[in-house]
């Protein structure tokens, strides 16, 4: 299902608290949002719990979603990462990892500063097909299998130094294709 | 307040992904609430795990699932209002007055750890390693040189402090590599308060632990 389209669901959901948009919205994430908990590690029975909870939230917080700011699978991707950070951690501060880093620049922001806007990822798709193999492969391993840093220092045999500077690098290519975007 | 000193690109790119520390988690998001520029490049990074979201397998959700969430949202509370950021000069970032339950550096318990330093330590998750607290260092205090193991972000909340890197005010956040060597000497006539985050592993006891070691024996 396209941007577009999910967008305009969510954004009924907000406004009508419509139920049969949030339906479809359900088909369309929650199979993709349970892969990527279970690539995250979590076992099958996890995943199905977290995936409830990453769609409940979704409706809880539909009416924060700001399609100015980013695009909806970025937004359900925080979700989902915040909640499995959560599921991960046995001994839990008492504290939600889940406030929102989405939330609407300042007025008095300077023009530079403001946000983001791109109406769909469909240029940062293509960006990282253009993304050289050896970035990829930390793309992946961070964002997919959830490994930090020196986890994936230690899998692919290099310095932590190179896997922040190959980090910087990918981070960099996507920036400035959503900054293009704008 | 302007922010001049940022969050490394790869470190908004290790806390896009969720795979940072929870005590680097913290000082990341108390440094998104000062920082607009941040929050934007924390967006960016989102965007990432948004397109492999969307090319992510689909595996099957059955029906009984999706009949528990669709219960389960008539009688849910709707979030309608986002989490305000820190307008206030003087205001502590959201996520560190939920992990003190309170709001007010000055009623804080601080410990003094030596000489025109005191520390309150925070609390981590799990095992990990690493130094996790605030730090409240007198005016003209210097620091000791010190490198540490891994990672270390420093994020000042109150007063200013200086070191080779330049002037770090509030909501300025210092984000080190293991190489890095700094000799913070706090500038003006307050208190400098910090939010430090390390994640040096025990053998390399991080240098928050060791003075607080020294000077206090835990
Ligand atoms: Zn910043």
């Amino acid at each position: 299902m396209n941007e577009a389209r999910l967008t305009n669901l969510i954004k009924l959901v907000a406004q009508n608290l419509d139920r049969e948009a949030f339906g479809e919205l359900f088909d369309a994430l929650a199979p993709r949002v349970k892969g990527t908990l279970r690539k995250r590690g979590l076992d099958r029975e996890a995943a199905e719990d977290v995936m409830q909870d990453v769609l409940l939230s979704i409706w809880i917080k539909a009416g924060l979603f700001d399609p100015a700011r980013g695009s909806l699978m970025g937004w359900v991707y925080t979700i989902t990462r915040n909640a499995s950070i959560d599921r991960a951690r046995r001994q839990k501060p008492s504290v939600s990892l889940d406030l929102i880093e989405w939330e609407p620049a300042d007025q008095s922001e300077s023009s530079e500063d403001r946000v983001l806007r791109l109406s769909a990822n469909e240029n940062l798709k293509s960006a990282m097909t253009l993304v050289p193999a050896d970035q990829l492969v930390i793309i992946r391993m961070a964002f997919e299998q959830d490994l930090s840093q020196s986890e994936i220092a230690s899998r692919l045999k290099l310095p932590l130094g190179t896997v922040k500077s190959r980090m910087r690098l990918a981070y960099a290519r996507m920036r400035k294709c959503i900054e293009e975007n704008q | 307040m302007t922010v001049n000193h940022h969050l490394d690109e790869a470190t908004l790119f290790a806390f896009g992904a969720g795979t940072l520390q929870f005590s680097l988690t913290v000082l990341v998001k108390a440094h998104l609430e000062l920082c607009p520029k941040c929050r934007c490049a924390a967006v960016a990074a989102s965007e990432i795990g948004g397109v492999l979201l969307g090319e992510q397998d689909e595996l099957a959700v059955g029906v009984e699932s999706k009949a528990a969430v669709m219960e389960r949202i008539g009688t849910a509370t709707l979030h309608r209002l986002p989490v305000r950021t820190v307008r206030r000069e003087d205001e502590m970032p959201n996520v560190l007055r939920s992990l003190l339950k309170d709001a007010n550096f000055d009623s804080l318990k601080w410990k003094k750890a030596g000489p025109g330093l005191a520390v309150i330590k925070l609390q981590k998750s799990d095992e990990e390693p690493g130094f996790f607290g605030l730090l409240r260092i007198e005016p003209g205090r210097k620091m000791p040189d010190h490198g540490h193991g891994g990672t270390e972000l420093t994020l000042v909340l109150q007063g200013a402090y200086e070191d080779a890197m330049g002037h770090f005010g509030r909501g300025d956040i210092a984000d080190l590599d293991e190489s890095d060597i700094h000799t913070p000497v706090v500038t003006g006539d307050v208190a400098c308060i910090c939010l430090v985050a390390n994640d040096a592993p025990t053998r390399f006891q991080s240098w928050p632990a060791r003075l607080v070691q020294r000077f206090i024996g835990i």
